[in-house]
């Protein structure tokens, strides 16, 4: 049976276009400032800044939306399975009964979005779901909590 | 048990083992001070103030000294560790209090290592590691005690850890057709299976396990030097000759020194390696200056590794390692099964250590599909389009200053070294393709990687932890992603890559990692 993979919502989108435009001011100030101090009379600088710039503008106005519309994120009884990217598509396969510990973070963009980030760690690393409904994010890492009770009282009983 | 819950301290010499460094620096100092005031006193411009001078500092050393002293002692004093009946307890009640509490069965190595000095004065060190990540790069408990009270200890803890039905593994190799040994090994087994390495074994294994960047560059030391000395012996001038030739041994010297060091230290660190199977645990024991013994829990076993360098995959021989948190923490440190052993002998040496692991399929991994050339040649044109940036630049560059005969010489050595990087980087491609591998079996995966040498991990689908899959977005025409597996191991031995497979295979990996009845 093919798996059903939720995608995020609206507020989602609003919080990407706002973390890509701070990391883009970020990435542009520190390139201008560096052209401005060091290397204000070399014409190829200039060239890299408007390069730097360019590629900013890209990302503030086309990478958050390629970004949300190809998130998504399956959780069914056996693993999480989450996929994300803009150019390159990563995809992270948890499965449950590898899960030792579940958190729920708020970044203050998140907090201000009504947003949070579902954390599952495992002893090989952490894996995460970015930009969720902070409502759904508790029911999911309730959900997943009931579902590690439950594998392990069923190993225990199998022992 | 006599020695459950009574407070221990390490023995008293831990505090000269680590003060030893700090005391070391403080006596060289001071010796160089003593060497001052000698020469001042009795010197031919004696001054009276630098007497002073340096009877101060030579106080002020030893008055370092007792503080690095007393603050050992007062840390050896408030440090103690408890053994509970499933439980481990250290603590330090410094200015820094903080109590570590670890259950006995979440421990996945118990290790005894003895220094130098700790062999003279009869000590030794009992490291203790559990199966944590956020403590895989680090020993969790390190204690000194007397020897046979380390080894007590030792057994009792080896006894309590890990020893339940659990850990009677499975095999991995259950289907007939995949030829697995299909062996379980129960608790109460005595030794099932030990193997010494002989001095020969050890001295064939530093060959073979000779780096050939190393190598590279100690041939390229040596010819530059050799092409100096002779360039200078043609000037005819002893002087300008024996300088230069002191010069080429003091430059090239540590470099050629270091070399063969780490070559030949391997014999002193691999010195009598004797690995044994004991019902449900690997014990390994090897060291001649420092002798070191682990005992590792099989089902704390989380990957096993079989590698061939460059010589070793010349001469067709392989090694072979576990990966596991606790042995690998320091440099140290070696989780070696076999020294570089032919494919036949390493094999039946780990059919008997670890019958777990079927090894058998491996042999004949199926080579990445030949599309993944496609995904491999980007970064042969990145290169391209830099060397083509570098070489216009260069050119608008020459032509605004002026070329001269100089010039001329360095785009020539330019030249010849981007083709060698070329001839490199294509060679390197040719020789992936020929190694990288990747099989899904029943019960394990095998991952090849490699170019010059190879490194095949195998590791039971139940010890991966997650997955990432990467796809590019020419994915869609060859039809091929990449991405890694991530398994409990430190550092970076806890992600291992994932070469080009097919999608259709991650459906098939994910099936076999989330399957719960393994």
């Amino acid at each position: 049976m093919k798996k059903e993979y939720s995608k995020l919502s609206k507020n989602a989108l609003v919080c990407m276009y706002i973390t890509a435009l701070i990391a883009a001011a970020i990435v542009a100030a520190v390139f201008i400032a560096v052209r401005n101090l060091f290397f204000a009379d070399a014409s190829w600088a200039t060239v890299v800044v408007n390069v730097v710039l360019l590629l900013c503008l890209s990302g503030v106005t086309v990478a958050p939306y390629v970004r949300f519309c190809r998130y998504r994120y399956c959780i069914d009884d056996e693993c999480i399975d989450v996929v994300e990217g803009i150019i390159g598509i990563e995809r992270d396969i948890v499965p449950i009964e590898r899960i030792h510990q579940i958190a729920i973070n708020r970044g203050p963009i998140d907090r201000i979005l009504g947003l949070g980030r579902v954390s599952v760690t495992t002893a090989g690393g952490e894996v995460d779901i970015r930009f969720l409904e902070v409502e759904k994010a508790e029911k999911i890492a309730e959900s997943l909590k009931h579902r590690i009770n439950k594998i392990a009282v069923e190993d225990r009983e199998q022992q | 048990m006599d020695i459950e819950k009574k407070k221990f301290r390490c023995h008293v010499s831990i505090i000269f083992e680590q003060c030893a460094q700090v005391i070391g620096a403080l006596i060289l100092y001071m010796g160089v001070q003593f060497i001052d005031l000698w020469m001042e006193l009795f010197g031919d411009d004696a001054a009276a103030g630098a007497l002073d001078e340096i009877a101060g500092t030579l106080l002020l050393g030893v008055a370092i000294l007792v503080l690095v002293l007393l603050f050992a002692i007062i840390k050896w004093r408030k440090t103690t560790i408890s053994l509970e009946e499933d439980a481990i307890i250290w603590e330090k009640n410094t200015l820094h209090k903080k109590t570590l509490t670890i259950g006995i069965k979440n421990i996945s190595s118990i290790n005894i290592e003895r220094n130098l000095f700790e062999r003279i004065v009869g000590t030794a060190k009992l490291k203790l590691d559990t199966a944590s990540l956020s403590t895989a790069d680090s020993t969790d408990v390190l204690f000194v005690f007397r020897l046979e009270d380390a080894m007590r200890y030792k057994e009792y803890l080896e006894g309590k850890a890990s020893i339940s039905d659990d850990s009677r593994v499975a095999s991995t190799g259950a289907d007939e057709k995949e030829a697995g040994h299909g062996k379980t090994i129960s608790a109460d087994d005595a030794v099932a299976a030990e193997y010494t390495s002989q001095l020969t074994e050890i001295l064939r294994h530093c060959f073979y396990d000779i780096s050939i960047v190393s190598v590279l560059f100690c041939v390229l030391l040596t010819g530059v030097g050799i092409y100096l000395a002779v360039d200078s012996l043609k000037s005819g001038n002893i002087e300008a000759v024996t300088g230069d030739i002191i010069a080429a041994v003091v430059v090239i010297g540590p470099f050629l020194y270091a070399f063969f060091r780490s070559t030949l230290g391997k014999l002193l660190d691999y010195y009598n390696l004797t690995v044994s199977r004991k019902g449900n645990q690997i014990h390994m024991k090897y060291g001649l200056l420092k002798v070191k013994e682990y005992v590792v829990p099989v089902e704390k076993i989380n990957a096993v590794k079989i590698r061939q360098t460059w010589i070793g995959r010349l001469c067709k021989r392989y090694n072979a390692s576990i990966e596991c948190v606790g042995v690998g923490d320091e440099k140290e440190e070696i989780a070696q099964l076999t020294l570089s052993l032919p494919y036949e002998e390493m094999n039946r040496r780990l059919s008997g250590l670890l019958p777990e692991y079927n090894l058998t399929p491996v042999k004949d991994m199926k080579k990445i599909p030949k599309a993944a050339l496609l995904h491999k040649t980007g970064g042969l044109v990145i290169f391209t389009v830099i060397v083509t940036a570098f070489w216009i630049g260069t050119a608008v560059a020459f032509r605004e200053m002026g070329a001269t005969e100089i010039d001329k010489t360095f785009g020539c050595i330019a030249t010849a070294l981007i083709l060698a990087i070329y001839a490199y980087i294509i060679l390197t491609l040719i020789l992936q393709m020929r190694t990288e591998a990747v099989g899904l079996y029943n019960g394990f995966m095998a991952i090849a990687t490699g170019s010059f040498g190879r490194s095949i991990v195998i590791t039971p689908y139940k010890k991966i932890q997650y997955v990432s899959i990467n796809k590019f977005p020419f994915c869609r025409f060859t039809g091929l992603v990449s991405g890694n597996i991530h398994i409990l191991a430190q550092g970076l031995n806890s992600i291992k890559s994932v070469p080009y497979i097919r999608e259709t295979d991650v459906e098939l990996l994910k099936e076999k990692i989330c399957d719960r009845s393994r």
